[in-house]
């Protein structure tokens, strides 16, 4: 990935507020024109992360690079962004279509059409004080303010609380409609792993403040698999292999690894009544988190032994 | 410059209550105090009640703070471009409203005090005869008002509850001393004259620098503020 490919920069990035270290020692990269999932539990450290790139708060050490500056006071920089928090603040007495006019004089990007189609689909009330909208419609205001201010670098902070199974979908099929029309870096933190998994391209998993993980949706998933059967036979094939999950039920088994589902493995179950399936993202995701937890503890032990 | 308009027409965008709301309160302030006024000797009927505009400017450059800088910073703007456009609409509102305050003035004179002798609106003490330099201290006096709340309200959030456990204790007591002070050296008396010597263009002259110390405030406690 060279320079002009990389929107995010991030290198040993340590916030620490007092008595916790929101992030500790991170170093990323994100690429232009991709869809982001930053992932990971409460109090990860996403919120924390997404303010500090968007300039919103201040780094304890470490550097950050948006499109190639530092994005701190930095008008043309931060003049490509908008972030939409999970509880975004509006100015007092605002109704829906103060927002909106608001954000055209922000953005030159608006896209003045795509926020009255946005508008019309999530059922939004124009004259509605925003202070008097459902948690919902909170949520889809903030999605079309994201997705009409077209911003080079798109950041949505839990995007979809609230929102039900409807008003999801239309959310995804808008990104990805308007992303396919307009390519632009969207970053978009949340907890429904599995829902959004098929349209992220690329994943940052954080844990208690650490990167635990980060690349393309893809190579993540084709990272490990599932192995199931009987047990004997799955233990057999397993015994040698790294084990990231492990679950039974009466004789059989189904354990997931971390190899590669190649032809060589496919080979070697062959005839053994054992079945690979694809593992999904929320496991890799999941199974990273413990990871970092455990080798976090190991560590801490150590230092302790020492 | 053009995000710090993108901030002022953010604040401005909402006219309705920004026109209806000071009116309605000085509607009502005025309301209240002529039904004071019916059952009173004609040269009783002074009042402050119009100061109640002026409070509701402080109240408006707090929660241009409080509400607007969130969701400025998440569209975009920088903290620098924050403070320039509020500022700017400061200056725009307190010049609309000084505009208002001194036509309400002039009307007041007019019709003899509404009818009623009562003084409502002219109720400062200087020269009435030039009235650039009025207008000019209404305006500053708006402007103020509109400051002291901005810095508020960055002091509160930049620096959280600590800023109103000290800050408030704080003030009472730098107020409560002075207050002691003057009292104790029977120096009522040169304040009072120190007041009625003022003119327009020396009270705009103190408010001016007023704002201008409280405008310090604000940025520097801006500058360094973290969004949430």
């Amino acid at each position: 990935m060279n320079d002009t490919e990389t929107v995010v920069e991030v290198s040993h990035l340590t916030r620490q507020f007092r008595g916790t270290r929101a992030l500790d020692d991170v170093s990323l990269r994100i690429a232009r024109d991709s869809i982001t999932g930053l992932l990971g539990r409460n109090g990860a450290g996403k919120t924390t992360l997404m303010s500090l790139l968007t300039g919103q708060d201040f780094p304890t050490s470490g550097r950050i690079r948006v499109f190639g500056e530092d994005p701190l006071e930095n008008a043309p920089v931060l003049a490509r962004t908008c972030f939409v928090r999970e509880n975004q603040q509006y100015p007092n007495n605002f109704r829906v279509h103060h927002v909106l006019s608001a954000c055209a004089n922000f953005h030159d990007s608006w896209d003045r059409d795509l926020a009255a189609i946005l508008l019309a689909d999530f059922d939004l009330p124009r004259n509605r004080e925003v202070s008097k909208l459902s948690r919902g419609m909170r949520s889809a205001l903030g999605i079309l303010v994201g997705l009409a201010s077209r911003a080079p670098l798109t950041i949505f902070d839990e995007p979809y609380l609230g929102l039900d199974a409807t008003a999801r979908q239309q959310f995804y099929d808008a990104l990805l409609k308007d992303y396919a029309e307009k390519p632009r870096t969207i970053v978009l933190s949340t907890h429904l792993i599995d829902e959004v998994s098929g349209m992220l391209e690329e994943v940052v998993v954080l844990d208690n403040g650490r990167l635990a993980l980060s690349g393309s949706a893809d190579d993540l998933r084709g990272r490990a698999c599932v192995l199931s059967g009987p047990i004997e036979a799955v233990e057999s094939l397993v015994a040698a292999l790294p084990v990231l999950n492990r679950e039974q039920m009466g004789g059989h088994e189904a354990v997931t690894v971390e190899v590669r589902p190649d032809q060589a493995l496919r080979s070697r179950i062959a005839g053994m009544g054992v079945e690979i399936s694809a593992v999904s993202l929320q496991t890799i995701v999941v199974q990273a988190g413990l990871a970092a937890r455990r080798s976090q503890a190991a560590s801490t032990t150590e230092g302790g032994r020492r | 410059m053009n995000r710090a308009v993108a901030v002022m027409k953010m604040h401005l965008v909402d006219r309705l209550t920004l026109v209806v709301l000071p009116l309605g309160i000085l509607a009502s302030s005025f309301a209240i105090n002529v039904l004071i006024w019916l059952p009173m000797d004609a040269d009783g009927r002074r009042t402050g009640g119009s100061v109640s505009t002026f409070i509701f400017v402080l109240a408006a450059g707090m929660f241009a703070v409080i509400r607007g800088l969130p969701f400025a910073l998440g569209m975009g703007a920088t903290r620098r471009s924050f403070a320039v456009g509020t500022a700017m609409t400061g200056a725009v509102l307190s010049a609309a409203y000084g505009t208002l305050y001194l036509v309400l003035q002039g009307v007041e004179s007019l019709t003899n005090g509404w009818g009623l002798h009562g003084v409502f609106f002219d109720w400062a003490w200087f020269d009435r005869s030039v009235w650039p330099a009025r207008w000019l201290v209404v305006v500053a006096a708006f402007f103020g008002s509109w400051v002291l709340g901005t810095a508020i309200a960055a002091l509160w959030s930049r620096w959280g509850t600590p800023a109103l456990v000290i800050g408030g204790p704080g003030l009472v007591l730098l107020g409560g001393g002075a207050v002691a002070v003057l009292t104790w050296q029977h120096w009522w008396h040169q304040v009072g004259s120190w007041f009625s010597s003022q003119t327009p263009m020396t009270s705009t002259g103190w408010l001016v620098v007023g704002s201008a110390a409280l405008a310090v405030a604000t940025w520097a406690s801006l500058r360094r503020v973290s969004a949430s």
